[in-house]
């Protein structure tokens, strides 16, 4: 029988919304702590040939020290003609270093990882969140994203050692009829790491009567008005 | 007439086998392929784009060509003779490359000096602004130019295996780690040191206090040697006093600060530019930030 592997966002007592906050100028200081955490975009990073090409982000982002921070690292790797990028163990090893470094930013207490990986990179990726997770705090939540169809295809989710895998419920392109006949139908998710929060947008969102952690993302900036509608 | 015959068809089926040998192509294969959108440019002719037909702006465009588009969408505009440069400068390299070649320019020829025993220090080129979540490009790609070719110029003039040289190189390596964090400040050096190898340091003691963000002692230092008609970087520090008011006002806490600060970098420059010597005109090109925040 598997166990069901830790939940460091449970443990330390994470709000059960969080807003996803991109790339633009953010000012959540009417956010209440309580209620909501924030993940916003701390950078990207671009893999092409062997280097991993570190883009921190530019904007400001202004939140109350009380809101629980999740630092979150986009993962791009670069697919021009001729460059693609090499997946070696250098560049896995630097990813680990930046995205630990996140952990240096003011009142951060936890990480993601956004990483949409094709079927030839998700070996390198889940060895990138072995190695990442074996060095980040014990009590430090790892979370990723995840194409909705991660968790309701094949089971290469499985056994990946994070705290949860968000599934992405909106803009979900060539699936989207799809995964929406799936959920309408009375379905969950097959994956057990999908099953503890789900993401959703402002613009499109899909009626969920999970009871789950829910990550929100807005199109725009964040306003008061946004936030207390959710 | 029979053997005309063989001698017919033997010709025949021995053209037909050649005819049919494909030519051997060193590469390839190739495929034509359709172009939708171009990725890495504005659509062609970039005279469209410079005069602010902008068009779908991707992020994957190069710096030029964002910073065309990010002045139109702020309602700013380009003089005609401005916009035939930029057309000219997008000519020139586009896509432009994401900055880490210089940093690899630099980091190459500091291991030719230094063979490949010696380990690496880290050069991440953005600081964190203030305790906050953004970071800005700290040591732009000037800075490793330079550096390079300083370093390159010095190796010709007294040698790889030269101990002043090496302290120069460990000092600069001291300049740089600052690009990301920390205020590490290198010694000055006394009399008893080279003459070329004291002005290079206090120049690398102001460019130390540069990206460090401390700009008051900075600009003081960059003065300095501005007045120093001895030193190789009399020239480019006036420069840098510039540069060095530019950077505090972006980066100061609040509008009036910032207003004020570009006001007193805009007087400064066009003082320079009031100057009319050779490296004025160069700092005319430094004007365009300041006009583009309005």
């Amino acid at each position: 029988m598997k166990v069901e592997s830790r939940n460091r966002f449970e443990e330390n007592r994470f709000p059960s919304r969080v807003l996803w906050v991109w790339e633009r100028p953010e000012d959540l200081g009417f956010v209440d702590p309580q209620q909501f955490a924030v993940a916003f975009l701390a950078q990207t990073l671009t893999l092409k040939n062997d280097d991993v090409v570190f883009s921190p982000r530019r904007q400001l982002l202004k939140v109350s020290p009380e809101v629980k921070l999740i630092a979150v690292t986009r993962i791009e790797s670069q697919k021009t003609t001729g460059t693609p990028a090499n997946l070696s163990e250098a560049q896995r090893r630097k990813l680990v270093d930046l995205v630990l470094k996140t952990l240096d930013l003011k009142n951060v207490s936890a990480v993601q990882i956004d990483f949409d990986a094709v079927v030839s990179e998700r070996d390198f990726y889940r060895s990138l969140l072995t190695d990442l997770r074996q060095k980040l705090p014990g009590n430090i939540p790892l979370s990723m994203t995840a194409l909705a169809s991660f968790c309701v295809g094949d089971r290469w989710l499985d056994d990946l050692p994070v705290d949860e895998a968000v599934p992405m419920i909106f803009r979900m392109g060539a699936d989207e009829r799809k995964i929406k006949t799936f959920l309408k139908n009375g379905n969950d998710f097959r994956e057990p790491l999908c099953r503890r929060s789900y993401g959703i947008s402002v613009d499109g969102p899909i009626a969920m009567n999970f009871e789950r952690r829910q990550y929100i993302f807005n199109v725009g900036a964040w306003t008061e008005r946004d936030v207390q509608q959710k | 007439m029979r053997s005309l015959h063989q001698t017919l068809a033997i010709t025949l089926a021995a053209l037909l086998l050649l005819n049919s040998t494909t030519s051997v192509r060193a590469c390839g294969p190739y495929f034509t392929e359709p172009i939708f959108v171009f990725e890495n440019s504005p659509d062609l002719p970039f005279q469209e784009f410079t005069n602010g037909k902008i068009g779908i702006v991707l992020p994957t465009f190069g710096r030029k060509t964002l910073v065309i588009a990010y002045r139109y969408l702020n309602r700013g505009s380009f003089t005609s003779d401005k916009q035939t440069e930029l057309t000219a400068a997008l000519k020139g390299k586009a896509p432009e490359d994401d900055g880490t070649a210089v940093v690899k320019a630099w980091v190459k020829v500091r291991k030719e000096v230094l063979g490949d025993d010696q380990k690496l220090p880290e050069i991440y080129t953005e600081r964190q602004h203030g305790q906050g979540y953004d970071f800005f490009p700290n040591c732009t790609k000037n800075a490793f130019e330079v550096a390079t070719e300083t370093l390159k110029d010095r190796v010709t003039r007294y040698g790889a295996e030269d101990k002043n040289v090496r302290t120069w190189l460990a000092t600069q390596d001291t300049v740089f780690q600052n690009c990301s964090r920390g205020a590490q400040v290198p010694n000055e050096l006394g009399a008893e040191s080279a003459a070329w190898l004291r002005m290079d340091r206090e120049y690398q003691i102001a460019a130390a206090h540069f990206y460090s963000l401390n700009f008051d002692e900075a600009r003081a230092r960059f003065e300095k040697i501005a007045a120093d008609a001895d030193s190789p970087w009399q020239e480019v520090a006036a420069y840098l006093v510039a540069r060095t008011l530019v950077r505090q006002a972006s980066l100061a806490g609040t509008e009036e600060l910032q207003r004020a600060g570009y006001e007193r970098a805009e007087t400064y420059l066009q003082t320079l530019l009031g100057a009319g010597d050779d490296k004025s005109r160069e700092v005319v090109a430094e004007v365009g930030p300041i006009d583009a925040r309005g």
